[in-house]
């Protein structure tokens, strides 16, 4: 069994859609051919048609053979960095990712860890 | 043919996004509602510099609008925010696109006191790499977007603007 390292994310509930946008936003930015899945099996091929007010998880894909994969095999050595799963709960965001130290993974950590929407508003151009 | 926008329906999605504050007043959902209007059509004329290059919907109306709030609320409380500062409907084209996938490449500001204010903005279309699309204005109101940009740089790399984001409100 291959398994994942979580990574919290606290967030204000109210504005934990937007920090779920901004983290698929980071992961496609590295991966420009990702394909998302939400909880329930559901394909979608891109962010716009995503319902991230009710999501409750997304998994983010590098591509459309990494889903086929994962579908087929479930996480193996091989393939458990092609796959990010976004989980948001009551007190903030969940990254599950293969290996923290992947190049993909650890940017999007690094990119998120310092996203917050807490007691002020996100970070802005001067 | 587009549907109309009827203004019990906006000052709902006004309601929704916590808005009322600003755009409360009949007087100011009107204005709302023609805003919107034009910022359908600017972002039909941009999508169709693009026709196959995108995954971005080819149109946007009050019904997707709805649709949009439904299942991303925040988005649309951005855009409704935008329309609150009277930003024009060129740059809210531009925001839009940019909530639904696309990325922000250039963005520029000349502005001049008392006298000009011109902001472009070149974005990146979701789905194709190379397909990029300029938005340009001299309405001075569309400073405000720079409230709503949120921008990220993480140890060495360059900094990159990730989207706009919706403003904090008093009480929240």
């Amino acid at each position: 069994m291959i398994g994942g390292v979580d990574r919290h994310l606290p967030m204000p509930s109210q504005r934990l859609p937007e920090a779920l946008d901004a983290a698929a936003r980071a992961i496609l930015r590295r991966w420009r051919r990702a394909v998302l899945q939400s909880g329930d099996g559901t394909v979608f091929a891109t962010l716009a048609d995503v319902p991230l007010s009710v999501a409750a998880e997304l998994f983010i894909y590098r591509d459309r053979v990494s889903l086929d994969d994962w579908e087929v095999h479930g996480a193996t050595s091989e393939n458990v960095t092609t796959m990010i799963h976004l989980l948001v709960n009551g007190d903030g965001l969940t990254l599950v990712v293969g290996d923290p130290d992947e190049p993909v993974a650890a940017g999007v950590l690094r990119e998120l860890e310092r996203l917050r929407f807490g007691g002020e508003l996100p970070r802005r151009a001067a | 043919m587009s549907p109309p926008i009827e203004l019990p329906g906006l000052k709902a999605l006004v309601d929704d996004c916590d808005l009322g504050g600003v755009l409360g007043t009949e007087a100011e959902l009107e204005f709302a509602a023609r805003r919107l209007s034009e910022f359908f059509t600017r972002y039909g004329e941009h999508r169709r510099q693009h026709r196959t290059a995108s995954s971005l919907p080819l149109l946007q109306d009050w019904t997707a609008m709805v649709r949009q709030s439904k299942a991303n609320l925040h988005r649309v409380r951005v855009l409704l925010q935008a329309v609150a500062f009277m930003c024009s409907a060129e740059m809210l084209a531009m925001l839009w696109m940019v909530q639904l996938g696309a990325s922000v490449k250039e963005l520029h500001v000349d502005h001049e006191r008392d006298d000009f204010t011109k902001v472009r903005v070149v974005i990146g279309l979701p789905g194709d790499e190379e397909a990029t699309e300029a938005f340009e204005s001299t309405e001075h109101w569309d400073l405000a977007l720079f409230q709503f940009v949120t921008i990220s740089k993480v140890n060495n790399e360059q900094p990159v603007v990730e989207g706009f984001f919706a403003l904090k409100l008093p009480g929240e």
